[in-house]
């Protein structure tokens, strides 16, 4: 009797071989292996390789003919020994000797068999029914053979093999050459795999789980053997095989792309696919992604992946410590249409509640039922094409996790999760990869105390250098590594490791660049100015590393965290004492952050709401620095609408201050203007100018460079904005701004720009990096970081600020100072010289009448020439009052304000109205005295409406009393009416009960005309502005001749604006 | 002969080695032929994958056929 054993080998040969019951007592009575020959030994009772053919060729002559082919060789495996003799399997009829048995290592003579004749013989043996069979064996006659159940498994693997081919099951691969491939040569490998379905699956599984261990015995050992690996392999192969026997009859033809080779391979006798590797793996990976792809239709369940960190103490750890390659790769299952129904494969397993709510989720109207079970372990299979390493979970029963160590896990984290989830499948990855902390270097820097002084100084200047210590550190939010942990980092020669608790991917390569930094250039000091470009640029590297966090303590600490507007020294936010304003406390704070950026040399961007006093803080400044001693000119930069109103401010705050007015057609050219300025404070030019006069301007070395409305120089690009960068400046640049450039990121980086030029890397990088992912996307992460990086340099406060308004007073009233164009003073002093020469020769009415209609006259001039000439000609720009006026309506609709403004000429009204609605793109109201009463009480209702119209225009006399306006808290007077009172009136239709809102009032005056003149007196509360308080203009028509010139001639040069000088 | 075993080799039960715990399917189970799912090819759409001027899946649709009989 024999009894026929198989071994399936690491090289896919079947080994087969068998037991001869005759033998054994023979080997029992025969000598034993002798012990100086090495292990190991021979089987005493295996039956020769020869005779095993002739066993084979008795039961069928097919298995004979097969068994004719087949080599014979020594195989090698592991088999119960019980003292010196290999214990019997349990099918040989013998009595099985007494004592334990212990796994030695033997050698039996072997048949073998390559994949497609171990196919055929599997095939030919099956039998599902019957272990038993007998062979007629040549001068013996009939004896019992009995199909080992190592060979009886062998035989269920290979019918599952034939069936899933039958049954189409099947998909083509390759598989990478590694010198150790099967037939047909050492490279890739064309190969059909087995793709079962999910009974085959089953089917597969039990088998996996029912190996009978001695097929797991080979010797020597292959690497941990398991049941699943077996069935994989043999499976594969057999699958293979009977493929390529089903194909034999109708090859795919040869070809010359690597597609067309590998198909041909997969038909032909040789399965080598001839094509450069990098070729074979592309073809690879996009199979993947075809059989990835092919989801089951309309799924109602899906694989998700959770991967758990390794977690409690290790069994194998003396002191208990977590282990460091115990990771988990969880699976689960969740409900397409219920994605909180989600159970891990584990619950599923143990049945219950989770895996009748899955069922209940899987099943479809009308459709089968279908087992949740079966779908982990197809869409395993599917996940298997994406990540091989599930392949060892293919045919084990009731999957639910993988083991992996840290190689294993960074591999999923790197590669298998994106692919997973590209492929559809559920991906769950733990919080800190999705962070993904990095090594980098952390900056600490302070400002080096003083020799002898024992705390860090409360200011940093310009020339200032920081002392500086540079760590390494994870991640932004990671604290710094000390030297300890960086070198066990380097020691532990992993690419995933926990430091601190945090899990890391570590890049050696990035250790190493840490620890020869760390060693050369650990400390020392740098400028400020360097130390703010490393702490604001995201993308800072040092040594390759990424900058990771720059703490830096005092001032320039403050700065960087953002916090400019903080209540300052008393040495930081006082004005001079010749200073003639007092500084309201948000105004002090702006004038000691000024002082700061002007310090450190930064550029500085104030950017507060209208009417907030910008102008009166940068005033403060050149007042400050001045008083300290500082020398050198500011050139302030502005609309020409704005000059009047600089000079004027200038004049009436900062007496103390120099002032030089750089315009009109007698302006100095590069030869003289530098000498004019020698000793100047103040230079006041304008945009135009800067272009026009680049070579002259240029030839100074400013002190800073004040940009007012500085979105003029918004679009880089322009030649008013490349000439204002071109001025050289040795201190710094400040841009004045109350358009709320936040929310427009483009005018947000022009003006940063210009103030702090490249420290915010080009327009483009920038737009990218910020504009798109907050704009467009609103992504938090970068909104913030936006913030972090622009806020040291930008000092934004709102009217609506608490703090501001509390400091604020309700009703705010301030005079707009504005110039005239060349067009308006060419006709203002027309009108001037033709009423004083006809004033001479004329008395009593005819005198009061001709001055009374020459001043009416003038202010129309202020106004626009339009309303003088009557001539309905276009406004354009021909007026610097009208300029002025749509520049603060602009800015007052960008800031969201409600805008009353009030002019005493009803035709006036009638030719601005249109003209605003064009400039500024919205409806303006406008009611004058011949609106009827009715129409009157809409318009009211319109503007007083929260989504009404917001700028009101309105002749003093139609809506200077009686309305009700308290939408508005604005309040801007085009021209002056003698009487404040009558002003009063007009503002108060705003600045009355039921107003919320703080209220500002403009009174717009055109400089060196009768307006200012007027202005003046009225400030001056002379007895002249009595009368005229009392009387109206009447009163001035009685001036004597040489007042009355004085009264309304043009008297400044710097009144008329340059552009058309 | 102990010296040919291991001192501390650990003891096995050579029946369970031996034998496995598997059962063989029966051939031509017809229950389960209705249930068979379709061929893997059928769950598959184009290829992307170009050989012989045809997409892979036009190309491999006679295997199919073969290996169904």
């Amino acid at each position: 009797m024999f009894v026929l054993h198989a071994l399936w080998r690491a090289d896919d040969r079947l080994a087969l071989w068998a037991e001869d019951a005759r033998g054994y007592p023979r080997a029992l009575t025969g000598a034993a292996p002798r012990a100086d020959r090495p292990a190991p030994h021979a089987h005493p009772y295996a039956c020769p390789a020869g005779e095993l053919a002739t066993v084979l060729g008795g039961i069928g002559p097919g298995l004979g003919w097969l068994a004719a082919q087949a080599p014979e060789r020594w195989a090698g495996l592991l088999l119960p020994t019980v003292g010196a003799l290999p214990a019997p399997s349990p099918d040989l009829p013998v009595t099985p000797p007494r004592g334990g048995a212990v796994l030695t290592p033997w050698r039996v003579p072997a048949l073998l068999f390559e994949p497609g004749a171990a196919a055929q013989l599997l095939g030919e043996i099956f039998d599902p029914h019957w272990a038993v069979t007998d062979a007629d064996l040549p001068g013996t006659g009939r004896v019992e053979v009995v199909r080992g159940p190592a060979l009886r498994w062998l035989t269920g693997v290979h019918d599952l093999a034939w069936r899933a081919v039958g049954h189409g099951r099947v998909l083509p691969w390759v598989v990478p050459g590694d010198g150790a491939a099967g037939a047909g040569g050492d490279g890739p490998q064309a190969r059909w795999r087995p793709d079962l379905d999910p009974a085959g699956l089953r089917e597969a599984a039990a088998l996996a789980a029912g190996c009978p261990p001695v097929l797991l015995g080979e010797w020597p050992a292959r690497p941990a053997p398991t049941g699943e690996a077996l069935l994989a392999e043999a499976l594969g192969a057999l699958v293979d095989a009977e493929a390529r026997a089903a194909l034999a009859g109708a090859p795919f033809p040869a070809g010359a792309t690597t597609p067309e080779r590998w198909l041909h391979a997969l038909t032909g006798p040789v399965a080598e696919v001839a094509a450069p590797p990098e070729d074979v793996a592309e073809l690879r990976d996009r199979l993947a992604a075809w059989y990835a792809a092919a989801e089951p239709a309309e799924p109602a369940l899906r694989l998700c992946f959770r991967l758990v960190e390794p977690l409690g103490p290790d069994a194998d750890d003396p002191e208990g410590h977590p282990s460091d390659d115990a990771w988990r790769l969880e699976f689960l299952l969740q409900a397409v249409d219920e994605p909180s129904l989600l159970v891990r494969a584990a619950d599923l397993h143990e049945g219950g509640a989770a895996r009748a709510a899955l069922t209940r989720a899987a099943a479809r109207p009308g459709g089968q039922e279908v087992d949740p079970a079966d779908v982990l372990v197809a869409e395993l299979a599917r996940a298997a094409h994406r990540w091989p390493a599930l392949d060892a979970l293919r045919h084990r029963s009731r999957p639910s996790a993988l083991p992996l160590d840290r190689a294993g896990a960074l591999d999923f984290l790197r590669t298998a999760a994106p692919a997973l989830a590209e492929a559809g499948f559920g991906v769950l990855l733990p919080a800190w990869w999705r962070r993904r902390p990095r090594l980098g270097l952390a900056l600490r820097a302070a400002a080096p105390p003083a020799p002898g002084s024992l705390a860090v100084s409360s200011q940093v200047d310009h020339d200032a250098v920081v002392a500086f210590r540079w760590q390494a550190a994870l991640g932004p939010d990671g604290a710094p590594l000390t030297e300890r942990e960086l070198a066990e980092l380097a020691a532990a020669k992993q690419e995933l490791v926990r430091v601190r608790g945090t899990w890391l991917e570590a890049d050696p390569a990035q250790i190493a660049a840490a620890l020869a930094f760390l060693a050369e250039q650990r400390d020392g000091v740098l400028p400020a100015a360097d130390l703010l470009r490393l702490a604001l640029d995201p993308e800072a590297t040092v040594a390759g590393l990424p900058v990771t966090s720059v703490r830096v303590d005092g001032p320039l600490g403050d700065l960087l965290a953002g916090r400019a507007d903080v209540p300052a020294g008393p040495e930081r936010a006082d004005p001079p004492p010749d200073f003639r304003a007092e500084l309201r406390p948000y105004q002090r704070r702006g004038l000691a952050w000024l002082r700061t950026m002007s310090d450190l040399g930064l550029g500085a961007v104030l950017a507060d709401d209208m009417g907030l006093g910008k102008t009166v803080q940068t005033l403060a400044l050149l007042a400050a620095e001045k008083a300290g001693g500082a020398t050198g000119p500011t050139l302030l930069v502005c609309p020409m609408s704005l000059v009047g109103n600089w000079q004027r401010e200038a004049e009436r705050f900062a007496p103390g201050l120099r002032r030089y007015v750089h315009h009109g057609s007698g302006r100095l050219g590069p030869d003289r203007l530098a000498a004019a300025v020698e000793g100047v404070d103040l230079v006041v030019t304008t945009y135009g100018l800067v272009q026009r006069d680049l070579a002259a301007l240029r030839t100074i070395r400013w002190r800073r460079i004040v940009a007012d409305e500085a979105q003029h120089v918004k679009n880089a690009g322009t030649a008013q904005a490349r000439a204002i960068r071109a001025l050289p400046v040795a201190r710094h640049r400040i841009a004045l701004t109350g358009t709320p450039v936040e929310n427009r990121l483009s005018e947000l980086h022009a003006v940063l720009d210009f103030a702090n030029p490249g420290l915010l890397g080009p327009a483009e990088r920038f737009k990218e990096r910020y504009a798109i992912p907050v704009e467009l996307h609103r992504n938090p992460e970068r909104t913030a970081e936006l913030r972090r990086r622009t806020a040291p340099f930008v000092l934004r406060r709102l009217k609506s600020d608490p703090a501001v308004a509390a400091e604020l007073p309700a009703k705010q009233e301030m005079t707009v100072w504005c110039n005239l164009t060349a067009e308006q003073a060419g006709l203002y002093q027309a009108v001037v010289a033709d009423l004083l020469r006809r004033v001479e020769g004329i008395r009593g009415v005819e005198r009061r009448g001709t001055v009374l209609a020459a001043i009416g006259k003038l202010k129309q001039v202020c106004n626009h020439p339009a309303q003088l000439l009557h001539d309905g000609s276009p406004l354009g720009e021909r007026s610097g009052k009208v300029a002025r006026l749509a520049e603060l309506l602009e800015e007052a609709l960008a800031e969201g304000d409600r805008t009353l403004v009030f002019t005493q000429y009803a035709e006036f009204g009638a030719m601005l109205r249109p003209y605003l609605e064009r400039r500024l793109g919205e409806e303006v109201l406008y009611l004058h005295g011949g609106v009827p009463r009715a129409r009157r009480e809409e318009l009211v209702e319109r503007f007083q409406s929260p989504d009404g119209p917001r700028v009101f225009l309105l002749s003093l006399r139609a809506g200077g009393t009686g309305l009700n306006l308290t939408a508005a808290n604005q309040v801007i007077h085009l021209d002056r009416w003698w009487n404040p009172a009558v002003e009063q009136q007009a503002t108060d239709r705003a600045f009355r009960i039921g107003q919320r809102r703080d209220v500002q009032v403009r009174r717009l005056v055109c400089v060196g005309t009768v307006e200012e003149r007027i202005d003046e007196l009225l400030s001056a509360k002379r007895s002249l502005a009595e009368a005229v308080v009392a009387e109206g203009e009447h009163r001035l028509t009685e001036l004597p001749l040489d007042e009355l010139r004085e009264l309304i001639t043009l008297t400044r040069e710097d009144a008329v604006a340059e552009e058309d000088a | 002969m102990s010296e040919r075993s291991e001192p501390d080799a650990p003891m096995v039960n050579v029946a369970a080695y031996w034998r496995g715990d598997f059962t063989l399917r029966p051939e031509g189970r017809a229950e389960d032929e209705p249930d068979a799912d379709a061929p893997s090819l059928a769950r598959l759409g184009r290829s992307g994958i170009t050989a012989h001027g045809r997409d892979l899946a036009a190309l491999l649709a006679p295997a199919y056929d073969a290996f169904l009989g």
